[in-house]
């Protein structure tokens, strides 16, 4: 078991710096991911950690020793490729025995684990087909087995679900992480897929641009994104532009006009006033009514309901406005009745959800 | 022969012309390419006495033929060896090392490609022969040898399993087969190394494989399909090769008994050992073509990308990796160019006895000979470009009709145009006469030019069949299913819509087979019978060889035309096809 500790860690190739002074730390037996846009030099980091890359500056720690200058075959950390990288002329067997015939492990010994080790990950008696003869979700399993056999100090997984159909994506991530803590393995996960990574991560790593924009777990990620980027990244956001008219510093409270409409926050950022800023929110926390219903109390947007599309447990309403398209989801299936396309509405707005971010 | 018609599905019989040209295809290559090598089985087996094994019991009885077909497999099997030594390391290196000068060596690799072998054996007579430059400076400089050693001709005892039954090693042979034919390998080889996904590597890296380790468990089985593919065209070249064993004059080959033997044929007494041997050739290439079938037919050439990421593997070596390196490359380099260097040294010298280099040059061999040669010339080209017409128009129907699956029969159509490349020169010649001495139009005694040309587009077809292949899979079928839906037939779509974006590749294959044409010799030798007729392979051994006052100048001479109009035709294919040019040598 292992701590990961990457400090100050930076890559370029050529003119393009991949990873940009990154910096943290992943908890024994944590399942981390790395969670970005493609791009965003999550691969490259956990390229890094593997090995297949040095850092150009930075030092990355398995434990208290300094991995920069250990080669990938000596690390001892198990990976799982995208494309998951089985080896097309060997069968299931020969592929998972690979790093413990590497390892010297004696014949029956190899026979026995990774009869365990494919029991475990559901591929009991496969041992003799090819790969090309496995299904996506097969292959899959294999590569993890592979990578898990030799008791790796660190599981690295690279997009390991991106090949996979929607609802097999959604049942492999929750065996994946069963698995990950049946045997407590440290394990550094990357995705492009927020739903992914908020449902499977111990916590999370928002990258952009080769930086880490915020480090939390799942809730605080999707309920305090630090970070506009997060913010849109994470889950689907509508933007609504503010403006600073107050600020008081003693009660940190500031006064934002919203479509004319003033709403009080807490704030503990510096802005100032006449400043702009941006209000997120999530549509689940905007409501609609129609326009004669809306509350004197709280600020509300006026807008004309583009299109009503019906997700199954909610409804999500596309309203146009002055400030651009704003997406309403509702789970109240009176209000299907209520509204057709084309009406007009009032979008109300509940102040405490909103965040602020400068621009 | 199978019934056409029956074989072609209702829904396409509305597009009647494709199938009957698909239909005529099939008929041609059914006739020229497939009924020959029947003929030669099927002869195999008829002696005086009727249907029986008896001419395999002559062939068999004689210890000369039987020690000919040991060295000629023995020659097959060790220049796959040697071929490998060279061209897997190769590969390797100039696919995966990064190094300065990198780019060309790359091209100075290459060289033999720009040389028929028999011209290559005939630039190495000063070099390796036995007044050639080796001799000279181990025998007269160096005093490493009491007196010179034909490095040509010759060969070594390996084992004897009887008194009558030895075993031959002809060195002579393998050394310049390896010269000419270590390309092949390379390329095959580095097509596939640069295919191989870079993750399947890492992963084994990341689970503590390195080294030569992870090249025998991982690199090299991923390889193992462009190895063997040029594994094969080097056995079957070499266990058929008629030209270099002619010029060496090393005779115990099953190719020159062939060559030897067609005077009987002429003579309208058909020799039953030559059919024979043809039979034992084409067993040999239809095995070694059934075993690697999977990694030759056309469909090979859909590239197995998977999804992830492509980050090539490239490694700078340094300090005695990289002396190595270069050591290995420039003895290489300097090796492929001796031939070239040879040809051209001997083909401008006056005078070449015992000396490094010529004490004097000139131009008299070409002077003397070109006047000589000028109608074998002419009468080359002109059967070349007949011959490489043919294949242009061929290669794109076959290319169209298999890679869009219009014809049930297309799979066969695959397998018959994929044959030349496996079946010897030698097995067309004697096919055809077997086939057609005596039929009108055909007989090769009357109607040389007809059968030369004949012969000549069937052995070549696969250049341009594949150049339009590798084009059509560039094609999106959508830009035809457009034009088909807006109510063209598909004959006038593959007319006004795919042959346009098709020019430029079978134009690039036709020069492949052209140069090809041109430089033929076993079905040359076999074919043609007087000079009446002969191209300029023919004149370059029967008469400018033959010459008994300077043969190997003016022989040299012509060589030399040789290798600048390749170099030429080369150079302009590479300019069109590009990147794509490797493929044309690939199985």
């Amino acid at each position: 078991m292992v701590r990961v500790k990457l400090v100050n860690v930076t890559k370029r190739f050529g003119d393009v710096i991949a990873v940009n002074n990154v910096s943290f730390e992943v908890k024994e037996g944590e399942l981390f991911t790395l969670l970005g846009p493609s791009g965003c030099g999550k691969t490259t980091t956990l390229r890094l950690i593997a090995g297949f890359y040095k850092p150009d500056s930075g030092e990355i720690y398995f434990n208290d020793e300094l991995v920069n200058n250990i080669p990938p075959y000596k690390r001892n950390t198990g990976m799982v490729f995208q494309n998951y990288a089985l080896w097309p002329h060997m069968r299931v067997f020969d592929n998972v025995s690979y790093g413990l015939k590497l390892r010297n492990w004696p014949p029956r010994k190899i026979i026995k684990r990774v009869k365990e080790m494919l029991k475990l990950v559901g591929l009991a008696g496969k041992e003799k087909r090819y790969p090309s003869e496995l299904s996506g979700g097969e292959q899959q399993r294999v590569a993890l087995a592979r990578a898990l056999v030799i008791e790796p100090r660190v599981l690295l997984l690279d997009e390991p679900l991106s090949n996979l159909d929607a609802k097999l994506r959604v049942k492999m991530r929750s065996e994946i992480r069963k698995i990950q803590k049946k045997l407590g393995i440290t394990t550094i996960y990357v995705t492009h897929d927020q739903e992914e990574a908020l449902s499977i991560s111990d916590r999370i790593a928002v990258m952009n641009k080769g930086k880490i924009l915020q480090i939390g777990d799942p809730v605080d990620i999707y309920e305090k994104p630090k970070d506009i980027f997060v913010n849109d990244f994470i889950g689907t956001t509508n933007f609504i532009p503010a403006r600073v008219i107050e600020v008081d510093s003693k009660a940190r409270k500031i006064i934002l006009n919203i479509n004319d409409q003033k709403i009080v926050k807490d704030y503990y950022g510096d802005v100032e006033v006449g400043m702009d800023v941006i209000c997120a929110v999530r549509p689940e926390s905007l409501s609609i009514t129609s326009l004669s219903e809306k509350p004197k109390d709280k600020p509300f947007i006026v807008g004309r309901i583009d299109l009503i599309d019906f997700l199954g447990k909610i409804i999500r309403y596309e309203i146009e406005t002055d400030f651009g398209l704003i997406r309403v989801d509702t789970s109240e299936k009176s209000l299907r009745e209520k509204f057709k396309e084309g009406d007009k509405v009032a979008i109300v707005i509940e102040p405490e959800t909103i965040r602020i971010f400068t621009k | 022969m199978l019934d056409l018609k029956k074989a072609i599905p209702k829904r396409l019989l509305e597009e009647k012309n494709i199938s009957l040209v698909a239909s005529l295809i099939n008929l041609i290559l059914i006739t020229f390419i497939v009924l020959p090598i029947f003929a030669i089985l099927v002869k195999a087996f008829i002696s005086p006495r009727g249907i029986s094994f008896e001419n395999f019991i002559i062939f068999w009885s004689n210890s000369y033929y039987r020690e000919a077909l040991y060295a000629t497999f023995m020659a097959a099997i060790f220049t796959v060896i040697t071929t490998s030594l060279i061209g897997i390391p190769l590969a390797y290196i100039l696919v995966r090392y990064d190094f300065p000068g990198k780019s060309f060596f790359s091209i100075l690799v290459l060289v033999p490609l720009i040389m028929p072998p028999f011209v290559g054996a005939l630039g190495l007579y000063k070099i390796l022969g036995i007044s050639g430059v080796v001799n000279i400076i181990l025998v007269n400089i160096l005093h490493v040898l009491d007196k010179p050693v034909n490095f040509l001709y010759g060969d070594m005892l390996l084992f004897a399993l009887s008194d009558y039954d030895k075993i031959y090693l002809p060195y002579g042979i393998i050394l310049i087969n390896t010269l000419h034919l270590y390309p092949l390998i390379y390329l095959n080889c580095a097509a596939s190394l640069s295919n191989i996904d870079p993750s399947l590597e890492e992963q084994a890296e990341n689970l503590g494989s390195r080294g030569f380790h992870l090249f025998r468990t991982i690199t090299f089985p991923l390889m193992r399909p462009g190895w063997m593919a040029g594994a094969v065209l080097v056995f079957i070249w070499t266990f058929s090769d008629l030209g270099t064993p002619l010029i060496v004059h090393y005779f115990k080959m099953l190719s020159v008994i062939v060559f030897f033997k067609l005077y009987e044929i002429t003579a309208g007494n058909p020799s039953p050992v030559s059919y024979v041997i043809g039979f034992i050739m084409v067993i040999v290439s239809f095995i070694t073509l059934f075993i690697s079938r999977k990694y030759i037919s056309l469909s090979r050439y859909v590239m197995m990308f998977s999804g992830g990421r492509h980050v090539r593997r490239l490694y700078r070596p340094s300090g005695v990796k990289l002396i190595l390196v270069y050591f290995f490359l420039i003895t290489l380099s300097l090796s492929a160019l001796s031939p070239h260097i040879g040809l051209t040294l001997v083909a401008f010298s006056k005078k070449w006895v015992l000396t490094l280099i010529p004490e004097q040059f000139t131009l008299d061999n070409f002077y003397y000979v070109t006047p000589l040669a000028a109608p074998f010339i002419f009468r080359s080209f002109i059967y070349s470009l007949i011959a490489a017409g043919i294949d242009i128009i061929l290669g794109a129907f076959i290319a169209y009709i298999v890679s869009r699956k219009l014809f049930i029969g297309s799979d066969l159509l695959d397998l018959i145009a994929t044959i030349p490349l496996a079946v010897p020169g030698i097995i067309f010649g004697l096919g055809y006469w077997a086939l057609f001495y005596k039929v009108p139009l055909l007989d090769p005694l009357s109607y040389t030019p007809i059968i030369l040309t004949i012969s000549y587009s069937m052995r070549r077809m696969p250049y341009t069949v594949r150049a339009a292949y590798a084009g059509l899979l560039q094609i999106d079928e959508a830009l035809e299913e457009a034009s088909i839906n807006l109510g063209a037939t598909r004959m006038k779509t593959f007319k006004k819509i795919t042959l346009p974006l098709l020019v430029m590749n079978l134009f690039a294959g036709g020069i492949l087979s052209f140069i090809n044409a041109l430089i033929e010799v076993s079905t040359t030798f076999l074919l043609v019978v007087t000079d009446k007729y002969a191209p300029t392979t023919w004149f370059l051994y029967f008469r400018a060889l033959a010459d008994p006052r300077r043969g190997l100048a003016i022989a040299s001479a012509v060589g030399f035309l040789f290798v600048v109009i390749i170099a030429v035709a080369l150079f302009v294919t590479n300019k069109i096809l590009g990147s794509k040019m490797g493929s044309v040598f690939r199985l």
